[in-house]
């Protein structure tokens, strides 16, 4: 969910003429740590559901139907069967997760509230954007790469598990819930899908009470238009730049090179821990004394972008490529396939992505 | 008794029927062409394949309603029969709550599989797989026991080994047995009834 759309909804629920406001203490300021862990948990909870849910999805048909076959108890399900699959997981999900959080920017921005409640990135806006103080964005910018990119490196090395790896094919068997957990994890379910849909819904009932008959639909025409064609050219160029980031990753697992191979899949996705603010510091100092950032703004905008996603679309198409690679590839040396015919199979592949 | 009356199971746009009374305690062997229906016979005793329609009773408890984990019914599937993340060990106990350990360990020595308890099934052949969770399944306390090839993955030696075994467990315990499988001396040394599946 775009960040600034959540905030606008959380405003409407949760702001100081809020829905919801008459349901909470008296003391309750959405502008400030409450307001910026709510925010958080709705950005994040999605991904963690998410990444569980594959964890889920790694447990195979077999081990679902001996467990029931086995009589285990709900208990003796959970700790044999599910823990083992999650508990790789937990602890990476957790980190990421906190390199998100820490890493924010547009939440901190608009829900900070003052300075008691700021983060690096805000801090690196604020030294740029009002200050112009370079050297000290900077510093900042390395302490939150330094930081961040710390704590990525032990989870990389620590975790294991498909991070945003694929979905693997829906299973065909699972147990079915007796009447009463049914029921729970229906209304669990239901919470979730309440909470979550909750600031949305507030901003449809919020904009219908504008006159929506003259609303100046046209002048939205031209900002749509634009993000849609940022949003198009940096995912194109991300997925290119995925691919291409990605062979020699999977030539340094072919000859078997571990070392090499984590390397440069550290490199292919390194961005992450970079965030953008921190990103565009950088390529703002470079870029700076050469280049009119005012008339190529929006060409830095789809640089940004594109770096941003790239570890995204690395680590989606990456498990499919490396399947295939252990699959096919030593069939497809073997059948001297040439390199368009290869490139097919792979687009074949990253197609199921 | 095992009632099997007028059961219709769709599988893979086929519908299979099967009739048939199994008497307490009785062994039968299924046999029949490849894809003929003699697994899903036994998932649908087991209660992992829905019946289109018909009945199953035991001791004239009708089976169909009650989910797998609530039917007295313990199954070897073909494969898949051990959890991958857990040991030899871990396995049988977990699923052999409340039985003796010491006879846990007398039963694997008998199949020859006591010195592979502490390992990771991925550490063990498919024959020695096999009779770890024929040793499971055999030692559990439902009445009625499915076998899906069972002796499949087990040399002629180990196989009239572990036949024997199934067979003193079963004649010890009253269990009724039905066990699928294509080899005729598995029928010989086994089966009270042969029953030819024909689809």
């Amino acid at each position: 969910m775009p960040t600034l759309v959540l905030i606008t909804g959380l405003v409407v629920l949760f702001g100081r003429s809020g829905w919801l406001l008459p349901l909470l203490p008296d003391d309750w300021n959405l502008y400030g740590l409450h307001g910026i862990l709510l925010a958080h948990i709705y950005l994040n909870m999605p991904f963690a559901i998410r990444m569980l849910r594959q964890q889920y999805n790694n447990i195979p048909d077999p081990a679902w139907r001996l467990a029931l076959q086995l009589k285990l108890t709900d208990w003796q399900r959970f700790c044999y069967i599910e823990l083992p699959v999650l508990r790789p997981v937990l602890v990476m999900l957790l980190g990421f997760v906190f390199i998100l959080c820490f890493n924010s920017f547009a939440v901190v921005l608009a829900l900070g509230g003052g300075p008691q409640a700021t983060t690096l990135e805000v801090a690196i806006y604020q030294a740029l954007k009002y200050d112009f103080n370079i050297p000290e964005a900077l510093s900042f910018a390395w302490t939150q790469l330094v930081i961040a990119g710390g704590l990525f490196v032990v989870l990389y090395r620590k975790g294991s598990g498909g991070w945003l790896s694929v979905d693997l094919p829906e299973s065909h068997w699972r147990p079915l819930p007796g009447k009463w957990a049914g029921n729970a994890y229906r209304a669990c379910y239901g919470l979730v899908w309440v909470f979550l849909l909750l600031p949305l819904v507030s901003l449809v009932f919020q904009a219908a009470r504008n006159d929506l008959l003259s609303f100046d639909y046209l002048a939205l025409l031209q900002p749509v238009l634009l993000s849609a064609l940022l949003g198009i050219m940096a995912a194109c160029f991300a997925v290119v730049i995925g691919y291409l980031l990605l062979l020699p990753v999977r030539e340094a697992r072919y000859r078997g090179m571990t070392r090499r191979q984590w390397l440069v899949e550290w490199l292919a996705t390194h961005t992450l821990i970079a965030p953008a603010m921190v990103t565009s510091v950088g390529l703002y100092v470079l870029l700076l004394p050469q280049v009119d950032l005012d008339q190529y703004g929006l060409a830095l905008v789809v640089v940004l972008n594109t770096l941003a996603v790239v570890p995204f679309v690395v680590q989606q198409l990456r498990p499919r490529l490396l399947q295939y690679d252990a699959q096919y590839d030593q069939l497809v040396r073997n059948l001297k396939f040439s390199p368009l015919c290869v490139y097919r199979l792979n687009c074949h592949i990253c197609g199921r992505c | 008794m095992l009632k099997i009356e007028a059961l219709k199971v769709r599988r893979d746009h086929k519908l299979l029927a099967y009739d048939m009374t199994i008497a307490p305690g009785e062994r039968v062997t299924l046999q029949g062409e490849s894809g003929v229906g003699k697994t899903t016979l036994l998932l649908c005793l087991a209660g992992f394949v829905e019946a289109e329609s018909g009945a199953v009773s035991f001791n004239d408890e009708p089976l169909l309603t009650l989910p797998a984990d609530r039917r007295p019914v313990a199954m070897l599937f073909q494969e898949h029969n051990l959890f991958e993340h857990l040991s030899v060990i871990r396995n049988l106990t977990l699923a052999l709550q409340g039985v003796d350990e010491a006879l846990i360990l007398t039963e694997a020595g008998r199949l020859g599989v006591d010195e592979l308890l502490e390992k990771m099934p991925a550490q063990l052949s498919g024959g020695q797989r096999q009779r770890v969770a024929l040793l499971r399944t055999l030692l559990r306390p439902e009445p009625v026991v499915l076998l899906d090839e069972p002796f499949a993955e087990l040399d002629a030696k180990t196989r009239e080994l572990a036949a024997d075994w199934v067979q003193e467990k079963v004649e010890a315990s009253g269990k009724t047995l039905i066990l699928v499988t294509h080899q005729d001396e598995d029928v010989a040394r086994l089966s009270q009834r042969n029953i030819i599946i024909t689809g």
